[in-house]
């Protein structure tokens, strides 16, 4: 999985996605994506446990996150 | 609490004694008015004595977020603060967005009530559910965006609620700022946290929101995607956001009488072109699929700054015509810095000029304060108002009543104002849609965030208004009786359900704006509501408890002497002559011409559908 940091508005749908989806809560801290928020900002970093089901590619609403090859 | 989406704990802040306790949630609460919006009135009543001065540390300030705060639903990051504000004396029931809300329930926390006044100036830094005090001598007489970009480093991750000097020194038309790009609070919710010696509010949350189904709301966000994945104007909404429904604005912000060439002009300084060469990038609330936040750069200096929209920076370049975007942006950017209502303000500059206009006010009487369009006066009025500095600084601000003490309670016909607050809408421009009527009953005086319905969108046919007002929950016998003869579409009918369709997503915590709620029905929310609480009930029964918590806040203003009596249209809506730069005949929502009978007869309409 791919993070584009220039096209990311900072909503953290993707953590929230992955959180919902892999441990049944909405809570940033639990996602497969690590975010460092400051301010309005953040940025991601995809975790080892990642198993790229990509629902946060396919749910963010931004094309902030893609599949790699 | 056993429903999930809840937190099932509210947050009691002494400031007094610095002290703060976890609280139960009353579960009943939940049951009579569904969370975020309700459950707040509720709170406020509770906490509340009527008749307490608005700057009285017994006057609580009441947070709260809604079950799907801090969840994946789209654009659930709604907060709303309930308290007494000085501007009107009405109890108002704030919305503001970013990060806020979303902390709150993170660290285990559905409302947080501050009670009291603190005995020096402190920041409030609440950890999943610990109160820190902190003295804020450092940071007070700071500006918002200082004070947020400090705190933001001494607490990483978190989210900031800060006033700013104009808050800290009491002004009625001060208001608070989330994460320095959300705005929360007209009416002067600034001045009572100034009240209470609080400079800020930062909240971190390390937790998070459960949901009963997991699996059914993930099925419901995918499908609510899709759907907007295959929006047509999604593309331009992402790289424009607000500014880009500039053609349907555009109208509306041209002053009097412009021609096409002015139109023309205008677009070029304030319009997506304009918007794109100051464009940084967008910021969005948690979960929010249409950002409509900015950071900008500003070419001439290199400043970087955030906007609320740039869409506010065009409303008021238009309004006062400045010269260019870069000019609207940067003194936006200063009355957020400060903690001003840039509307109120900007009226106020018009104001002003309508005094000079007609003689009751010379440049040399002035104080200084330059007599004419453009950035000037709203910066010089900016500093003169927050310091209440001069004898027009102080009586502006105390806002409107202050104006008419200075210059006299004739000079109210150069206003447009309902319960001592100005009108954001016009309906002599945009017609009298349910956002513009709206401001005539709203307990709280005009704001932009309720009665977000389909008549935000000009030249819709009536079918497609009955089918869009269907969506917000309204049956068929009320859709009878809102789309019947004469007016084929009855705006105070229609009012009572777009206020209702307000109550819900903000008792919920989804963003009422209509370019968010627009994807959103009242079957859906109810799965939605099925899905993250794990209570089914009849979409019926979900509309019926919005509702009552829309009443209970119309009780709660009645409570301070400000009930229907005040419901009061602005008489310069029956003027045709133009005022602020605006004007034209009064008319409905499809270009037919109302007087005030009409619009007596249509607040009749409202208080009857009101009480079905």
């Amino acid at each position: 999985m791919i993070f584009i940091a220039e096209r990311c508005s900072g909503c953290r749908t993707c953590q929230l996605v992955c959180s919902l989806c892999h441990e049944g809560e909405c809570n940033p801290l639990l996602a497969r994506l690590a975010g460092k928020p400051r301010g309005t900002m953040v940025s991601m970093e995809f975790a080892p446990l990642c198993d790229g089901c990509a629902l946060c590619a396919e749910l963010c609403p931004y094309g902030a996150i893609e599949e790699d090859d | 609490m056993k429903r999930r989406g809840y937190t099932g704990r509210l947050l009691a802040v002494d400031l007094e004694r610095g002290a703060a306790s976890i609280k139960a949630y009353p579960e009943e609460y939940v049951d009579l008015y569904l969370g975020g919006f309700g459950v707040n009135n509720r709170l406020f009543q509770e906490h509340s004595r009527p008749g307490t001065d608005p700057l009285d540390p017994g006057n609580p300030v009441v947070f709260g977020a809604g079950p799907f705060v801090g969840t994946a639903v789209p654009g659930s990051s709604r907060v709303m603060a309930n308290a007494r504000v000085p501007l009107t004396g009405a109890v108002a029931s704030a919305s503001g967005s970013m990060g806020l809300g979303a902390h709150m329930k993170w660290s285990g926390l559905d409302h947080v009530i501050l009670l009291g006044k603190a005995p020096e100036p402190t920041v409030v830094y609440l950890e999943d559910g610990r109160a820190d005090f902190v003295p804020a001598g450092s940071f007070w007489g700071k500006g918002i965006l200082e004070t947020t970009r400090a705190l933001w480093d001494a607490y990483p991750g978190s989210s900031v609620l800060a006033i700013g000097p104009a808050g800290e020194n009491l002004v009625h038309l001060s208001l608070a700022m989330i994460d320095a790009c959300a705005t929360l609070g007209r009416g002067g919710l600034a001045a009572v946290l100034g009240s209470k010696n609080l400079k800020a509010m930062v909240i971190k949350g390390s937790g998070g929101v459960k949901v009963a189904d997991p699996g059914r709301l993930r099925s419901l966000l995918r499908e609510l995607h899709h759907r907007l994945a295959r929006w047509d104007m999604r593309q331009g909404a992402l790289e424009l956001g607000m500014i880009g429904a500039w053609p349907m604005y555009a109208g509306q912000l041209m002053p009097y009488g412009a021609s096409e060439d002015d139109l023309r002009e205008m677009t070029e300084r304030f319009g997506p072109g304009a918007y794109l060469k100051l464009k940084k990038r967008r910021i969005a609330c948690p979960s929010c699929f249409l950002a409509d936040k900015d950071e900008l750069l500003l070419p001439t200096t290199g400043e970087s700054v955030y906007s609320t929209s740039f869409l506010n920076a065009a409303i008021i370049g238009c309004a006062l015509g400045m010269n260019d975007a870069e000019e609207a942006a940067s003194t936006l950017a200063l009355l957020d810095d400060l903690g001003l209502d840039f509307m109120t303000l900007s009226w106020q500059a018009a104001y002003l000029l309508e005094l000079r206009e007609h003689g009751l006010l010379a440049p040399g009487d002035a104080e200084g304060i330059p007599l004419s369009r453009g950035s000037a006066i709203l910066r010089e009025l900016a500093a003169r108002v927050t310091e209440r500095r001069g004898e027009i600084g102080e009586a502006l601000a105390r806002g409107w009543r202050g104006a008419f003490d200075l210059f006299g309670e004739d000079t109210r016909r150069f206003t447009m104002l309902v319960r001592e607050q100005d009108c954001l809408y016009d309906p002599r421009v945009s017609g009298l849609g349910t956002m513009e009527f709206e401001q005539i009953v709203s307990p709280r005086g005009p704001t932009s965030a309720s009665a977000g319905s389909a008549t935000y969108v000009p030249g819709l046919a009536v079918e497609s208004l009955r089918r869009l007002t269907q969506r917000m929950g309204a049956g068929e016998e009320a859709l009878d009786r809102i789309f019947s003869p004469p007016w084929g579409m009855n705006v105070g009918r229609m009012t009572r359900y777009s206020e209702d369709w307000f109550a819900l997503f903000s008792s919920l915590g989804i963003c009422n704006r209509f370019q968010i709620n627009r994807f959103y029905h009242a079957e859906l929310i109810r799965e939605l509501l099925a899905a993250v609480t794990g209570v089914e009930m009849e979409t019926e029964e979900m509309m019926r408890r919005a509702a009552a918590g829309f009443e209970l806040y119309r009780e709660l203003g009645a409570r301070e002497g400000l009930g229907p009596e005040k419901d009061v249209p602005p008489e310069a809506w029956f003027e045709e002559g133009p005022l602020w730069g605006r004007g034209g005949r009064l008319k409905d929502y499809f270009g037919n011409e109302l007087d005030r009978q009409d619009v007596m007869t249509l607040l009749g309409d409202y208080y009857d559908e009101r009480k079905r």
